[in-house]
């Protein structure tokens, strides 16, 4: 379970727009925060990463500009947009929708 | 993608588009930033530096294809593809100049026609009529059956039942047009002037840019002699000045106040508007015989027409009643007012239309065909690319953006080209285009522009897009060495269905022109009854204040003609009150003395009064009888009223028996006198040239004047040259004379089929440019399938088939097409001339004399067409051909 492909379809960018959802971040911030948050279990390569975050910016879900950072240096600060809350609520909803009733599923005992 | 999200991803788009390479420059610096802060934190983690970045570069699956991947994700391909297509496609064009020349050419020949036409179309059919609501306005008019009239204008006492009871219309307004001298301060001239009903304005919802309208209350004396100008007139007489208001106008011998002036798309043609009900007490306005009035209604909200039309029905039934005898059989018709305006010329304008869009078809067909046949030479190309992993989608989009490019530059030759076109059009068109409804170029016709050159271009591309993407074995192709197995069958096939297509297309268009083209000509021929080679006519009305009597105006005539006599380079000279071939008639009902008038069954005659010498100079016959003498002065000298019938009247009345000496009266029997037929003249085109024999009856001068007549010269120059010195002289005899329409015969017989000229040089030039192309189709298609059998041409003559049955196969894949499309354009065409019966002269809709040599001539030329390159077949040297592979 390594590869981000194994992740459920849109796992990734639901995830990214959750923590960016707590506040802007840069991509490598959002690389660690990544893998604090799920305490190493969801491994998403930086190289996934990356193509996500440009595709959730050109679908206007989160918008992009460049921000001096700590101790000056240009970083690229990605920041949920109106549209990308929305669809962050819809998203959750349907996520915990489904993970209830895969795990009803796979709880069932077997006869 | 809602709005918001629109608005965030919009300058995304565009910046990663145009702006490539900051886009390029800032996902490079963002990668690297991350290397940077991941190194960083493994180092600070313990890792060597040098690990630590080979680390952070691994951790994005390196740089480079991580880029790629973002390039990607940003979903801007299609447009960044778009653009490398459209360039790819430039190139290819650049390649191929003359193919390209040729393929824009026609492009823009057949949608630049279509721009031209559909403009018209537009502006006189589709654009709203200028006034508010205005498909709530409608003609409404008399039908009279016994005299097959659809269209009659309308009484006065009808207009005014109607007026007072016509539940369906908010209100009903009426004119009608009519000519006469205005008198502004120091000039005089020949106006066109309109007797307009005070409701009319108000019904019509018009405001005048000036001042004000009639008013709507009743015998107001001060409106009985208000004039509105047109805005035209304004212009040209009073500068457009704002102080013409209140200012006198003389208009024949009455003098008129200035109270307002009306916009120009009212009716743009009348110059003066009078107020109808300042004639209320004139006889022939309380005559329910005498139809002049055009009668429009503006219907209440949400009341159809033919609910409009069923009300006034009963009310005219109900008025019958009451008035036996006059209306009886007749009928009322509602119309919507568009539909009155353009009348029957707007079918001669669907006909344009249609036949345009055939060339289009055409035209399409003939590209489709030349990109196939290209798409052919170059799917070695496309077979590689596809081999290298190039999706079929994309192919597709690529030979779409050619297409789209070609039909783009060929639209817009068009675009530029249909200025022409419609300027020329306007010009030569003022008997189809009607004055109401200027051409002008609007946002509709921008729409058509892009959707014609859009259609055109998928119309053309797909073909070859689908033919390309549907290769099933790209790797055969790249195995072949030539290009010998490059037309699949099938493609033929597609290629021959739309030959044949063209040419049935093609042979519609020529069998239409050429109904068209010999209709004008037989109209052409015509016999007008009299020779109109060197006569010169022009119109004079005399200021009736001083030529009121019978007197002043037979002397002013009579001593006018001699004067214009003894001008060198003339021969004779005469006046009648109507030219003929002028396009109306004045007419009358004929009563016969001792016959009952059975009501509905009179039979009506044009009038017409003339100076001596008319019928000689004209060289119209006597043909019994004698022509009027110098003592027909009817009651002046105590002789007889005379009348001269012509030989239709005659034949038709009086079958068999001579009509001299009977006695007749032209129409209201309570008021006119009776007139003893004198004699016979021969039959004239009075009013058209294409019109059926009709009544005629003529009357001497010397019996009865006007004081508006026009004169006839018979030259023995050009008339043209003429002119001037005739206008001096009748200008020296009474400088208030107003002279107009100073023409010769020959222009005004010419004007008079300019519809007839325009439907057979616009037909013609369509068929003609259809029939070019589709034989430059065929041409071009059965010499590429030459070329490309030449391997297997070579092969079968080397083993020994005769040049002749080779050249036979060929001719027969002509023939096929050419057979199978005159067959089916021939049908369509039977169709077509059917439809349009009513706009053909003397050619029936299915003449031979047509059809026959249309079908002669396309399947000779579609021979033509196929033998020049069956034999360059039958020349082909085998063993030549069997190298070359």
């Amino acid at each position: 379970m390594s590869k981000p492909s194994d992740l459920v379809q849109g796992t990734l960018d639901l995830l990214i727009l959750k923590i960016l959802a707590l506040q802007p971040l840069n991509g490598w911030a959002i690389s660690q925060r990544l893998r604090h948050i799920s305490g190493n279990v969801l491994q998403v390569s930086d190289g996934s990463l990356y193509p996500a975050l440009h595709k959730l910016e050109q679908e206007g879900w989160i918008s992009a500009e460049w921000k001096l950072s700590e101790n000056n240096r240009r970083a690229r600060l990605y920041s949920l947009t109106r549209p990308g809350r929305k669809k962050l609520e819809a998203e959750s909803a349907n996520w915990a929708r489904l993970s209830g009733a895969i795990s009803y599923v796979v709880s069932l005992k077997e006869a | 993608m809602n709005l918001e999200r629109w608005i965030i991803t919009l300058p995304l788009k565009l910046r990663s588009l145009f702006r490539r390479s900051r886009v390029e420059a800032e996902l490079d610096e963002e990668l690297r930033d991350h290397v940077e802060r991941q190194s960083e934190h493994l180092i600070s983690v313990g890792m060597s530096p040098a690990q630590a970045r080979r680390t952070a570069v691994i951790g994005l699956g390196g740089v480079e294809p991580c880029k790629e991947e973002c390039r990607d994700r940003r979903a801007t391909l299609y447009l960044e593809d778009f653009f490398h297509d459209l360039r790819f496609a430039a190139r290819m064009l650049q390649r191929n100049p003359v193919y390209s020349a040729f393929i824009v050419l026609i492009f823009a020949i057949g949608v630049g026609g279509n721009i031209a036409i559909f403009t018209i179309i537009n502006s006189v059919l589709i654009r709203p009529l200028p006034y508010p609501q205005d498909s709530r306005l409608a003609a409404i008019t008399e039908t009279v059956p016994r005299q097959q009239i659809l269209n009659s204008e309308v009484s006065y006492p009808l207009f005014t039942d109607w007026q007072r009871e016509s539940p369906s219309f908010e209100s009903v307004g009426a004119y009608f047009t009519d000519a006469d001298i205005v008198l502004d301060g120091h000039s005089a001239s020949h106006q066109q002037v309109a007797y307009a009903s005070a409701s009319l304005f108000p019904t019509m919802s018009v405001k005048p840019i000036l001042g004000g309208t009639f008013s709507l209350k009743k015998k107001q004396p001060a409106d009985t002699h208000a004039a509105i100008l047109g805005e035209q007139f304004w212009r040209e007489h009073f500068n457009g000045e704002s102080g013409v208001l209140g200012k006198p106008l003389t208009i024949g011998s009455d003098v008129y106040t200035i109270i307002g002036v009306l916009p120009s798309y009212v009716s743009p043609r009348i110059s003066i508007w009078l107020p109808l009900e300042s004639l209320a007490n004139l006889p022939f306005m309380q005559n329910r015989d005498v139809r002049f009035l055009t009668v429009i209604g503006r219907l209440r909200s949400g009341v159809a027409v033919s609910k409009a039309l069923s009300q006034l029905s009963t009310i005219q039934k109900r008025a019958q009643e009451s008035f036996p005898g006059i209306d009886a059989g007749n009928g009322v018709y509602v119309q919507p007012l568009r539909d009155f305006i353009v009348g029957a010329r707007g079918r001669s304008l669907v006909l344009l239309g249609a036949a345009v869009f055939c060339l289009l078809l055409v035209a399409c067909g003939n590209i489709a065909g030349l990109m196939l046949e290209r798409s052919a030479a170059r799917q070695r190309e496309f077979a590689m690319r596809t081999m290298l992993g190039a999706p079929k989608s994309r192919m597709v989009r690529q030979i779409l953006t050619e297409s789209l490019l070609l039909a783009t530059l060929g639209g817009l030759a068009g675009l530029i080209a249909s200025g022409t076109v419609i300027s020329s059009f306007v010009r030569a068109a003022s008997g189809v285009i009607p004055p109401e409804t200027p051409i002008s170029f609007d946002q509709n016709a921008w729409w058509f522009v892009l959707a014609a050159i859009v259609l055109t271009a998928v119309a053309t591309g797909l073909g070859p897009a689908l033919a390309i993407s549907g290769d099933p074995r790209p790797a055969d192709r790249l195995k072949s060495s030539s290009a010998s197995t490059l037309s699949t069958p099938p493609r033929q096939r597609a290629r021959r269905w739309l030959l044949t297509g063209e040419v049935a297309l093609t042979v519609v268009l020529l069998c239409a022109a050429g109904l068209l083209i010999t209709s004008l000509i037989r109209v052409m021929n015509v016999n007008p009854g009299f020779r109109t080679d060197h006569l010169l006519a022009a119109n004079i009305s005399l200021p009736s204040a001083r030529y009121s009597s019978h007197p002043t105006l037979v002397a002013f005539f009579n001593e006018t003609c001699r004067q214009l006599e003894s001008l060198p380079g003339v021969a004779q000279v005469s006046a009648v009150s109507t030219l003929p071939v002028n396009g109306g008639d004045s007419r009358g009902f004929i009563t016969i003395e001792k016959h009952p008038v059975r009501p509905g069954q009179q039979a009506s005659a044009s009038f017409r009064r003339v100076l001596p010498n008319y019928f000689e100079m004209m060289g119209i016959p006597i043909i019994s009888g004698r022509e009027f003498q110098a003592s027909d002065q009817g009651a002046r000298n105590g002789s007889p009223m005379v009348v001269l019938i012509n030989e239709q009247l005659s034949k038709q009345l009086w079958p068999g028996r001579s009509p001299l000496g009977e006695r007749i009266k032209i129409g209201p029997p309570e008021t006119e006198p009776w007139l003893t037929i004198v004699g016979v003249v021969g039959d004239v085109q009075n009013t058209r040239l294409e019109a059926q024999p009709d009544f005629a009856t003529y009357e001497p001068f010397a019996q009865r004047s006007r004081d508006t007549m026009t004169f006839v010269l018979r030259t023995k120059q050009d008339p043209h040259s003429m002119e001037e010195s005739v206008i001096r002289t009748i200008r020296q005899r009474e400088p208030q004379a107003a002279i107009f329409d100073v023409m010769t015969m020959d222009q005004r017989i010419a004007s008079s089929i300019i519809a007839w000229k325009l439907n057979a040089f616009v037909m013609g030039a369509f068929g003609g440019l259809a029939f070019l192309l589709a034989i430059t189709g065929i041409y071009a298609t059965i010499s590429f399938s030459v070329r490309q059998r030449t391997a297997e041409l070579g092969l079968r003559m080397a083993l020994g088939a005769q040049p002749g049955s080779i050249m036979a196969g060929i001719l027969r894949e002509g023939l096929a097409i050419g057979i199978i499309g005159v067959g089916l354009g021939a049908a369509v065409g039977f169709a077509v001339a059917h439809a349009i019966h009513s706009m053909l002269f003397g050619v029936s809709s299915a003449d031979p004399v047509v059809f026959g040599p249309v079908a002669l001539v396309v399947i000779a030329t579609v021979l033509l067409a196929s033998f020049v390159p069956a034999s360059r077949a039958t020349r082909i040297d085998p063993t030549e051909a069997l190298r070359a592979q």
